[in-house]
């Protein structure tokens, strides 16, 4: 019983407990929290890398909570997708920490179990298999989310950050009776059975059903900022502290990749219920507000907040659409744009600070990562979108709405970048390895491509035949003794 | 591997450039770079001319077909020879027009990354490498634009420049895309030997107006034409080397090289033509008019690129070869005009040709090299220009079929000639003759030597290919065109004396035509007295993008993200259609109460009695306190239910979060306003009403939908194994700290996140408010009284959790509200107890522990273990780990529950510090 | 359970009803605060004892055994009300300070 077999054995459940320990001890320890903070990070880092390695085996990792046999327990399901957004968010965190340690912005009072809290928070929403947990593990995000943005606040800040706690709190009051309304008809709340479930009720209760699944979609569009629902998130992340903004833009890829299990996973319960065709719509809608919101900014942080969205509209519009070949480069687009939209932030957050004069090529990257233009990962993501979508003339608008979308985001990029400045300090060392993480992620993504498109293209494969997930999860048996 | 160093090599240049501070080692450095590749090209030249194509090629993208793959043949390597040696004479030319000037390591940085950029574009073996490298010399280009910024006319120039021509980078995308699968493959190879089946696919209209669409915005024809005039806000070598000679050429090169694949049909022919011909006689007639002498060159510019453009679509093969032809021409001498224009306004100090006059007195030199450029340009015999505006004259008389464009192209082509004699002679009168200079800013002398030079060699270059065009360029050209035509070479001749012939009638017609209008124009200086033209088509362009950005800006203030009503009426309003859709849409047979069942008069009452209390508390919506003891009776009716319902474990733990609550609201409410802002308007108020109902009502019956049904559930098996699996009798613990122990763990951290949150915006001062309390014993005495029986009640009902209703979560609550009640008493929140940090960690690490204990023990986290111990005194005692993830949960509960109140009792008030 | 605890239960309920119906009857209809904070602590008290004691007796003759636990919680209430009233009471007084007014029947200080 070596160390290194335990962690093997529960790799799974780390990247959430991990956190936590790290919040604990951050605040058990406040003096010396940074470096617990920091040890505490890589840790997770390195545990969401060897989930993506083990998922690329081709396992589908369940880890049963409490050795518990699904569905009467919870489990956590780590396949190729969760394991991606790990991946993802333990990128920008990561950069995210280093920034505010070097810049100093982690001074706040309990800014480092806050942002543990956080971290953990998203972690579960991606592993969790039970819509239950899904639940507690978005409360826990989004308090950490709270935490985040009311650092440092004053003024204006504050009022936005109560309204996004209200408008948040609504939802999650949403999200509750969301669940209970699919647990009264069907009697259980881990995902692979609803999907055995869903399918077997009587057809009287069916529509009872998909009013439940309906309302978890207005959630996980609420969380996305979709039309209608996006006016939370301009007035939000444009006047929060940018590098809260920075850590906030995986939150809006939670509600996407929730949208996209429900469609995968429960998309025969719905019958004829257009939900695809909702999300598609509003998705583009989405995208397109984005890109004339980019087009009206006058600050970085605006473009910045613009680029978030437009980034979780593209998302919608390409799992919702039935390419498995854009839905794959919605999956490769998901860490590249979050990791560009976060180096945007943390620029202006340098660039409030006044501390941008030499450093304008972290501008450049980040706004090129940004637009969609070369060399970054976005670029092959939105071409092999492109690709998926102009194969079939039904998807064909689909085409326009993303080049159209595009430019206005990169015209309006291109307007603010011409307005800054190239006076001012120079960013401390570790803000610029932070600015360099971020970006070379990106720029990494682009050289690895070929990898990196493989395993999306199986974690497509896989998505789209829901029975697999169903099995491993259903069929996992509760440990017998001591392996 | 030459191919790679070709392309790698200025990449590696830039990312060092960036960092240098020495101009003369930046130089070196930029200088060295593009002679290496001009060396590495010249390498390859007898291999390449020969007709071989050679190629390196690396595995990409294997899941879209894509591999990293560089080719040369003929065509591309004509291209490349022109990037690399105009860009070797640009960074001579640079080093001297912006000497002294401390971002030169920056530009030679930007400059090698467009050369690497632009050697991609005409390298690139692969169609997706090739609208890669394609976004990148749109964002070099408009780097570089942008480099006086924030000047005014660089930033308006750049934005332009980005907006057009990022338009045709994205059009360029979907064309490579569509072409790609048209073709069945990116492999540029695959893709020029597919031309049939491309032309036959049903998606030829899509692609061919995507990629016209890149085309032309790039290589700025009609209607995209004022970028470039815009783009003159860059600095002179900037001018010469993208907008004359490479950049703009980036179209005219996909053009050439896409021609066996798009090319050869009616829609090729119409579209090119027009394009090209209606912006060979725009740019033509704009540049007699310009004031700015780069303008006046720009718009030459767009008109010598409207010219290559018709000559391509022609699409006859010695059309093809005098395009070719053409471009190689047009690049030697706009790049020297250019350079030359810089050095007039380097040296005077503006570029105004009313205020220019005269020149020829101060720099001998540098005009008359300009003024043979400038000769080359309007087609003089004995120069490059001729030759090829020959070939331009031959191919408008010879067009066949397809009219009336066959009978208006000689037209067009001689007034675009004669245009050309006539801007060309404005260039040379106006700048170097016609009079005095008027109100220069500087004295103009003779530039450095090495700053002319460029200039000369490039003259040299177009008298020597004017005077002996086949040995200089005669092999070069011959395998370009035949590269570009992907077929055979037709019969051409390149001499400079064809006989007396209709294109020799067309250039002396133009000559003499050309050289009487801009004497007409000139008449009296009628022309300096024109007010200043505006760019065509920039002015759209500005009112586009403006109107864009208005729009933008109301759509943006509609969202309205400062109106908490409206998004949360919008939320209701979407739950309410995405529940109600399904359930109104049919086939869902709604459940009538069944009146006849017996329903327990106790439960009517209480219910009753909730229901009034509910509506009261929205009656009394104007005075808080009220609506919150009102709430606390509604709470209280729940918790009556719930014992009535047999959960007293849910009903304990509902009257204990009650007290908490209302304890808590009413210290809030000290610091909220008392009134809501009213909403004024009827409408409005109805249709928040409206929503309001639906979706109370709405969720109200969901959920007496959702009870009625009763499928088998998860909670049958946890009822029947709560003991034997787990080892309590009392369910709802159970399944709180073993079944669904991991959400009590990430409740928790909610709840210990929450008071943190509270804690640190609230209380922000160190010292307690109220001092020790003053006056009466009473309160201490009591507390000092109750407290150990609370801990102990407290301790008791934790104890007993597993088995009987209590537990971790409820005995938390009340040893809180005891130590809430001693800080009170003791007067701060240094009360000796309340310690809530410490708890808070403390619990979550206890959680943490237990859960890890299991995975020491190689089980899932959380796992629990139970037993019946027999101890000494108290017997056998029924012992479960869970009790130590309860103890977890007692204590931040504690801690969360004392931060809470304690902060919004004696956190900093309002407004003061 | 013999016929006497039942109709000791059933009065003990009823006194404690509508000791807490006057209680609270009385805090809304009496006029001053000082009067007013009688009524409560009257229905707290009364009322609860009484149901206590109510249900002490009747888990005494129903189940048997030691029915002390139903008395504890009246030893609380004793213990607690008194003390919230008399806390009640000063913070009313720290608001409304009372100058006590010249007695008539006393012989005046002032000349």
């Amino acid at each position: 019983m070596t160390v290194g077999s335990v962690l093997q054995v529960h790799l799974a459940v780390l990247p959430i407990l991990l956190p936590l320990l790290t919040a604990t001890l951050a605040l058990a320890w406040p003096r010396a929290s940074r470096p617990i903070s920091l040890l505490g990070a890589l840790a997770v880092l390195a545990a969401s890398m060897a989930l993506v390695l083990q998922a690329a085996g081709g396992v589908q990792t369940v880890y049963l909570l409490g050795n518990w046999q699904a569905p009467f327990g919870i489990a956590l399901m780590a396949d190729h997708v969760s394991a991606w957004a790990l991946l993802a968010t333990a990128w920008v965190l990561f950069g995210v920490l280093v920034f505010s340690i070097g810049g100093a912005q982690d001074e706040g009072a309990f800014f480092h179990p806050l942002f543990h809290v956080l971290w953990m928070g998203v972690n579960g929403a991606f592993l969790t298999a039970d819509v239950f947990n899904l639940f507690v593990f978005f409360e826990v995000m989004l308090v950490g989310s709270y935490g985040l943005a009311l650092q440092g606040a004053s003024g204006g800040a504050v009022g936005a950050s109560l309204r996004y706690v209200a408008i948040n709190l609504a939802g999650s009051a949403l999200f509750l009776i969301a669940a209970g309304v699919l647990y009264g008809v069907s009697g259980t709340l881990s995902f692979a059975d609803l999907a055995v479930r869903l399918p077997q009720l009587p057809a009287a209760d069916r529509p009872l059903a998909v009013a439940g699944v309906g309302l978890l979609s207005v959630v996980f569009l609420l969380k996305a900022a979709a039309l209608p629902l996006s006016a939370w998130l301009p007035q939000t992340y444009g006047r929060i502290a940018p590098v809260s903004a920075a850590a906030f833009t995986l939150l809006t890829k939670l509600g996407a990749y929730g949208l996209l299990r429900l469609m995968t996973l429960w998309g025969g319960a719905l019958g004829d219920w257009p939900l695809a065709g909702i999300v598609l719509a509003c998705g583009a809608g989405t995208l397109l507000l984005a890109g004339f919101g980019a087009l009206a900014s006058l600050s970085l942080t605006q473009v910045a907040t613009w680029s978030v969205l437009s980034s979780s509209g593209f998302l919608m519009l390409v799992f919702a659409s039935a390419s498995p070949q854009a839905a794959a480069a919605g999956l490769l687009y998901l860490p590249a744009s979050a990791v560009c939209a976060s180096a945007l932030f943390l620029v202006a957050d340098l660039q409030r600070r006044n501390c941008l004069g030499a450093s304008r090529l972290w501008l450049l990257a980040a706004a090129a990562g940004v637009a969609g233009l070369p060399p970054f990962a976005t670029f092959i993501a939105k071409l092999q979108a492109l690709d998926g979508v102009l194969a079939s003339p039904v998807l064909a608008w689909m085409a326009l709405v993303i080049l159209l979308g595009g430019l206005l985001s990169v015209v309006g990029l291109a307007r603010v970048g011409l307005r800054v400045s190239n006076r001012g300090g120079k960013a401390s060392l570790s803000e610029q390895l932070a600015l360099a993480w971020l970006c070379g992620g990106a720029l990494l993504l682009s050289v690895c491509a070929g990898p990196a498109q493989r395993y999306v293209s199986e974690a497509v494969t896989q998505m789209a035949t829901p029975d697999a997930y169903i099995q491993a999860v259903l069929g996992q048996a509760p440990m017998r003794s001591v392996p | 591997m030459t191919l790679l160093t070709i392309c790698l090599l200025p990449w590696c240049a830039a990312l060092l450039l960036a960092r240098l501070r020495s101009a003369t080692a930046a130089f070196a450095l930029a200088g060295a770079c593009a002679l290496v590749v001009l060396g590495l090209l010249g390498q390859m030249a007898q291999a390449v001319w020969a007709g071989q194509t050679l190629q390196s090629s690396v595995a990409w993208l294997p899941a879209l077909g894509v591999s990293a793959t560089l080719r040369i043949d003929a065509l591309a390597w004509l291209f490349a020879t022109l990037v690399s040696g105009i860009g070797a004479l640009v960074i001579l030319y640079a080093r001297y027009y912006m000497d002294g000037d401390e971002r030169l390591p920056r530009f030679f940085a930007l400059l090698c990354a467009f050369m690497g950029a632009m050697l991609g574009v005409v390298l690139a073996g692969d169609l997706v490498l090739l609208a890669m490298f394609w976004e990148l010399t749109s964002l070099a280009s408009f780097l570089l634009i942008a480099f006086n910024a924030p000047d005014r006319g660089a930033v308006r120039g750049a934005r332009a420049a980005l907006a057009v021509t990022g338009m045709g980078g994205l059009a360029l995308m979907a064309a490579v895309v569509m072409l790609g699968r048209a073709a069945g493959s990116f492999d540029l190879a695959t893709v020029l030997a597919a031309g049939d089946v491309v032309r036959a696919d049903p998606r030829y209209p899509w692609i061919l107006t995507c990629f016209l669409l890149a085309v032309f915005s790039k290589s700025a024809q009609f209607p995209f034409q004022f970028w470039l005039a815009r783009a003159m806000a860059a600095p002179t070598p900037v001018s010469a080397y993208l907008h004359s000679a490479t950049l703009v050429k980036a179209g005219i090169f996909l053009l050439l090289r896409f021609y066996p694949v798009l090319g050869g049909t009616d829609a090729w022919f119409f579209a090119v033509s027009t394009a090209g011909a209606i912006t060979l006689l725009l740019g033509g007639v704009a540049a007699v008019f310009q004031h700015d002498l780069k303008g006046l060159l720009a718009y030459s510019t767009v008109s010598h690129l409207g010219l290559i453009t018709l000559l391509i679509g022609f699409s006859t093969p010695t059309a093809i070869v005098a395009a070719v032809f053409h471009v190689i021409n047009h690049a030697t001498f706009k790049a020297s005009l250019f350079m030359a224009a810089g050095i007039v306004d380097h040296e005077c100090g503006t570029r105004d040709l009313r205020n220019v006059n005269g020149m020829w007195r101060y720099m001998p030199l540098t005009g008359s090299l300009a003024i043979v450029a400038a000769a080359a340009m309007a087609g003089v015999p004995l120069l490059n220009g001729f030759l090829s505006k020959e070939m331009f004259f031959g191919e408008a008389l010879a067009l066949e079929g397809h009219d009336p464009i066959a009978l208006l192209a000689p037209l067009a082509a001689l007034l675009a000639g004669a245009a050309g004699v006539a801007y060309s002679a404005r260039f040379v009168h106006d700048v170097f003759f016609n009079g005095a200079p008027i109100n220069l800013p500087r004295t103009p002398h003779e530039p450095p030597l090495w700053m002319a030079a460029p200039v000369a060699v490039l003259v040299l270059l177009c008298l020597l290919v004017g005077l002996i065009p086949t040995p200089i360029i005669g092999a070069p050209l011959a395998a370009a065109a035949h590269a570009a035509l992907g077929g055979s070479l037709p019969s051409y001749s390149l001499a400079l004396w064809h006989g007396f012939n209709g294109p020799l009638a067309m250039s002396a017609l133009a000559l003499v035509s050309g050289v009487g209008i801009y004497a007409v124009l000139m008449r009296k200086r009628a022309l300096h007295q024109r007010p200043l033209p505006d760019p065509w088509g920039y002015r759209q362009f500005e009112r586009l993008l403006l109107t864009l950005a208005r729009s933008g800006v109301v759509l943006v203030r509609q969202l309205r993200g400062d109106r908490m009503r409206l998004q949360m009426a919008v939320l209701a309003l979407a739950a309410v259609l995405a529940a109600g859709w399904p359930l109104l849409g049919g086939g869902f047979e709604a459940h009538l109460p069944e009146l006849t069942a017996a329903i327990p008069q106790g439960g009517i009452i209480v219910w009753v009695v909730g229901a009034v209390f509910a509506i009261a508390a929205t009656s009394a919506r104007n005075q808080p306190v009220t609506v919150l003891l009102f709430l606390g009776a509604v709470g209280l009716a729940v918790a009556l239910a719930f014992a009535g319902l047999s959960a007293p474990d849910l009903s304990l733990t509902q009257l204990f979060v009650e007290v908490a609550t209302v304890l808590l609201l009413l210290l809030a409410l000290q610091r909220l306003p008392v009134e809501a802002p009213p909403v004024r308007s009827l409408g409005k108020r109805l249709r928040y009403a409206a929503i309001a109902v639906a979706g109370g009502g709405g969720t109200g019956w969901l959920a007496w939908e959702a009870m009625l049904r009763k499928p088998p559930a998860i909670s049958d098996y946890q009822l029947a194994n709560a003991v034997s699996g787990a080892g309590g009798t009392n369910a709802v613990n159970v399944i709180i700290v073993d079944f669904r122990g991991f959400d009590t763990l990430g409740e928790i951290t909610v709840l210990a996140a929450a008071a943190l949150i509270v804690w640190a915006f609230l209380a922000r001062e160190r010292a307690g408010v109220l001092g020790r309390f003053q006056g009466s014993f009473m309160l201490p005495t009591a507390v000092k009284i109750v407290m150990p029986f609370a801990a102990l009640v407290a301790v008791h009902l934790y104890l007993r959790g597993h088995n009987l209703p209590g537990g971790g979560f409820v005995a938390g609550l009340l040893l809180a509200i005891g130590l809430v009640l001693e800080a009170l008493a003791l007067g701060s929140w240094r009360s000796p107890h309340a310690r809530p940090v410490r708890w808070l960690a403390a619990g979550l690490g206890l959680a943490l522990l237990t859960g890890a204990a299991s995975l020491a023990l190689g089980y899932p986290f959380l796992t629990s273990a139970f037993g019946h111990p027999v101890l000494p005194v108290l017997g056998e005692i029924p012992l479960a780990s869970a009790a130590l993830f309860d103890l977890g949960v007692l204590a931040v509960v504690v801690g969360a529950t004392v931060m809470l109140i304690l902060a919004f009792a004696f956190g900093r008030e309002e407004g003061k510090k | 359970m013999p016929m006497w605890a039942d109709i000791c239960v059933a009065v003990l309920l009823i006194v404690g009803a509508l000791a807490a119906l006057i209680g609270t009857w009385g805090m809304l209809r009496l006029p001053d605060f000082m009067t007013r904070l009688h009524a409560p602590t009257k229905a707290a008290t009364l009322g609860a004892g009484c149901a206590l004691a109510a249900l002490a007796l009747r888990f005494y003759f129903v189940e048997g055994g030691s029915s002390l636990r139903y008395l504890i919680p009246l030893g609380f209430v004793f213990v607690t009300a008194p003390v919230s009233a008399h806390m009640l009471a000063r913070a009313w007084r720290a608001r409304h300070p009372v100058t006590p007014k010249p007695d008539p029947a006393m012989p005046s200080a002032s000349p």
